[in-house]
């Protein structure tokens, strides 16, 4: 058997669909996650191994890192919690960082570590000329952004093989209800990603050596760079809501169209439309209106 | 007619007061799950799901069911009035857990 690939976060979201990818490729899996978590469908299989714990305790970090190949570290603090309490954020999201890091260089060295960093630390980039490019300055606006930062930062300069993914608004197929206010103008620039997407540019990352100690956009592509208010409205059509209730941030956020040639070219990730994603919306409200 | 989920939610909770006024008289149990429904119907009366179209459905379901109990508890017909409060506690449960949708986040 393989050496076993470890995810933080893995009984979260996208992480429970990349650890059941991972397995379907035949690789061993080791998820690290809080004990409070479902880790309902992932206990008791061969391929799938459980350790709960925190990723900032020092020591259950370092007690999860023995014999992994790779470390996809998804194990965060998001927003909306993310901007409640800065001690708690970096604790988490930088400590924690700082926790796997120390622990694979001492246990795990010539692992690789993915990092799941966000466009949000490019920060209000809308006066400037589109796409926004990996080398371009990181200037936080909010806690979350801040932290992953750092946390990018110490990665980079960490004796590992890393990947740090800046990974764009994950969009979930799904009936949830939109935030208010928008973290951008109507007339922004903005470019999501579909969830699935990022799985697979996850998935990819595990097993991509042209990827090793880069930073890559993760965004949706051409189909995705919408205006603000055209993604809004489209959101507000699909669930059937008044679009008079849609709010706008007051000055413009950090989303923007990004360059993802480079990551496509290395993950080819990029495989939902914007309109794949438009055609899952209208089916999942089609399918409540019909109940 | 209401079209609207907040509308068809606020007939099914006057549908309820009125079920609820002296069933304990006749059936504790029974009034102590109407009550229950409409503390539920009270917390997610202001949610964001009743704004949008797909609450509609699930609420039409509440609304028909609850006037179908109010009309045989009018009518004293005890044996169909179980059964119907039964049917109205399923479909209650069915819009509370759709009300509770979850947020979008956007890191």
């Amino acid at each position: 058997m393989s050496a076993p690939i470890l995810v933080t976060g893995g009984a979260g979201s996208v992480g429970r669909m990349l650890v059941e990818k991972l397995v379907e490729s035949g690789r061993r899996v080791r998820i690290f996650d809080l004990p409070f978590m479902d880790f309902g469908g992932l206990e008791y299989r061969e391929a799938i191994e459980i350790v709960k714990g925190d990723i900032t305790d020092a020591a259950q970090v370092a007690d999860a890192m023995g014999g992994v190949s790779a470390v996809v570290h998804l194990a965060a603090l998001l927003p909306p919690n993310s901007e409640r309490d800065r001690e708690r954020t970096f604790a988490v999201n930088v400590g924690g960082t700082q926790n796997i890091i120390a622990a694979m260089e001492s246990n795990a060295p010539n692992a690789a570590l993915i990092f799941t960093s966000s466009i949000s630390t490019y920060g209000d980039t809308s006066a400037q000329e589109p796409p926004v490019k990996t080398d371009h300055a990181q200037s936080a606006i909010d806690i979350y952004a801040d932290s992953k930062i750092v946390g990018e930062r110490m990665v980079r300069e960490s004796s590992l093989t890393w990947i740090a993914m800046r990974i764009a608004g994950i969009q979930v197929p799904a009936f949830l209800e939109p935030p208010s206010p928008w973290p951008f103008v109507a007339e922004q620039r903005v470019e999501m990603v579909h969830r699935d997407d990022v799985v697979d540019a996850l998935f990819a990352s595990v097993d991509a050596p042209d990827a090793a100690n880069k930073i890559l956009n993760i965004a949706g592509g051409p189909t995705w760079q919408l205006r603000g208010e055209d993604y809004v409205r489209d959101y507000f059509d699909f669930i059937g809501a008044p679009l008079e209730l849609a709010e706008y941030r007051a000055a413009p956020g950090w989303v923007d169209w990004y360059d993802t040639e480079e990551s496509q070219r290395i993950l080819g990730y990029q495989n939902r439309s914007y309109q794949h994603y438009s055609d899952e919306m209208r089916a999942i409200v089609a399918a409540m209106m019909e109940e | 007619m209401p079209v609207s989920g907040q509308e068809l939610l606020e007939e099914s909770i006057a549908n309820c007061r009125q079920i609820a006024d002296g069933l304990g008289t006749i059936n504790p149990a029974w009034e102590a799950s109407i009550v229950e429904i409409l503390e539920k119907f009270d917390e997610i009366s202001d949610t964001f799901f009743f704004k949008t179209m797909p609450s509609v459905p699930a609420a039409r379901a509440v609304a028909r069911e609850s006037s179908g109990a109010l009309s045989l508890r009018e009518n004293e017909d005890w044996d169909s009035f179980g059964p119907a409060v039964e049917q109205l506690i399923a479909s209650s449960q069915n819009l509370i857990e759709k009300a509770g949708m979850k947020g979008v986040t956007l890191t």
